[in-house]
């Protein structure tokens, strides 16, 4: 296999960028045996694609597509059903410390992140991490206008969800 | 809600990075994930693929089957058996071509690259999905063929109009039937009572699921 790696080198960068498989499978796997399953399949998947990788991109852009691509197609064959959980809207948060408070709004952003559609879900978690539009735009195959667009009416969206159980 | 207060909250969402769970994968190295795949192949062979396999047998022994009988009918006994030959190669040709699209559409999604952009990926597998849909559709056109084979050229040429006429409907109303079901057998359809009875409840899932799929992609690629 003319992979443009070793085993060692392709561990430890699948190593350095783990925060990708831990954002993919948890948005796409919510019961914890099956995300294990999951992130195994990725570093399996990503190791066999490794002989298309080309080294002049970006290895968290080659990652991120092949488990996104793994992770959609993994949830709509297991036809798991991922429903946002119901916010608890009776929690006040003001009364917590701001430490709590901030793993509180994550917990609540995951949430919401899962109950969005396949696209949306792999749109906001690139945003997430902090990806340029045009990265996006190359992991997800939409244009950057388009990309824009989504983001502004996800975060729309997110907003009036907190709005409401405030 | 305030927008620093959903700053803030994306910035909390991304600085979290780390669970046991991943760092136990993580943990293991290329020789194990081998062999964990393995091992779920061989579940995934058992569960998912042997049915596909089996079909797929089936397919190919039918085709064979049909094979030898319409080479031995049109080579031993041409004349006499026309039509009966002319059915069999019928129906081999069709059943033929169902089962090769059924077998390329299959190797096609089990070895798709999945380093393309996501939306092409997801599309190429969803219209797969679709496409093997359509390859079974095809199987239906064999239909009008079961009504031939036990015509013979002695029927026109030696019977009353009323002993040929019938069974010359008969085709002829199979013929209209097949046209009309291959055309509106298709998955835009799907929400149809006859088309869902026409296939198993799973399988009408599965290709239901892809065709929501597509029209998703599709409106996700879309500027607006």
């Amino acid at each position: 296999m003319g992979n443009a790696f070793n085993e060692a080198q392709f561990l430890e960068l699948v190593q350095q960028n783990s925060g990708i498989l831990y954002k993919v499978c948890n948005a796409y796997c919510r019961n914890a045996n099956n995300r294990q399953d999951l992130a195994q399949e990725i570093i399996y998947q990503l190791w066999k694609s490794a002989p298309g990788y080309n080294p002049q991109q970006k290895f968290s852009t080659w990652m991120y597509r092949v488990a996104l691509n793994v992770a959609i197609s993994y949830y709509r064959k297991e036809k798991q059903v991922i429903k946002p959980e119901k916010v608890n809207d009776t929690h006040s948060m003001a009364e917590d410390t701001s430490a709590h408070e901030a793993e509180e709004q994550s917990r609540q952003l995951q949430q919401f992140i899962n109950g969005l559609r396949e696209l949306d879900r792999a749109i906001m978690l690139l945003y997430l991490d902090a990806k340029s539009y045009s990265e996006i735009a190359i992991i997800t195959g939409i244009t950057e206008t388009n990309v824009a667009t989504k983001i502004s009416r996800i975060k729309n969206i997110l907003k009036e969800k907190f709005s409401a159980i405030k | 809600m305030e927008q620093s207060n959903i700053d803030s909250m994306i910035q909390a969402y991304r600085q979290s990075t780390g669970e046991t769970w991943l760092m136990n994968v993580m943990k293991l190295n290329m020789a194990c994930l081998e062999t964990l795949h393995m091992q779920k192949a061989r579940r995934e062979l058992r569960k998912l693929l042997l049915p596909k396999i089996l079909g797929i047998l089936l397919g190919v022994a039918w085709v064979a089957f049909i094979s030898i009988i319409t080479w031995n009918v049109l080579n031993y006994a041409p004349s006499q058996a026309v039509f009966f030959g002319l059915s069999l190669a019928g129906i081999l040709v069709i059943s033929a071509k169902a089962v090769i699209d059924y077998i390329r559409h299959t190797v096609m999604i089990w070895h798709i690259n999945n380093s393309g952009n996501v939306t092409d990926v997801q599309l190429r597998l969803a219209r797969l999905r679709l496409s093997q849909f359509n390859a079974n559709r095809t199987g239906l056109l064999q239909i009008p063929f079961y009504t031939t084979w036990y015509l013979y050229p002695g029927l026109f040429t030696d019977k009353p109009f009323a002993v040929w006429a019938i069974p010359v409907l008969i085709t002829l109303l199979f013929v209209c039937l097949t046209i009309y079901v291959y055309k509106n057998f298709t998955p835009a359809n799907l929400h149809k009572k006859w088309v869902k009875w026409l296939i198993a409840d799973s399988s009408w899932n599965a290709v239901n699921n892809a065709l929501q799929f597509v029209k998703e992609i599709d409106d996700f690629k879309k500027d607006r």
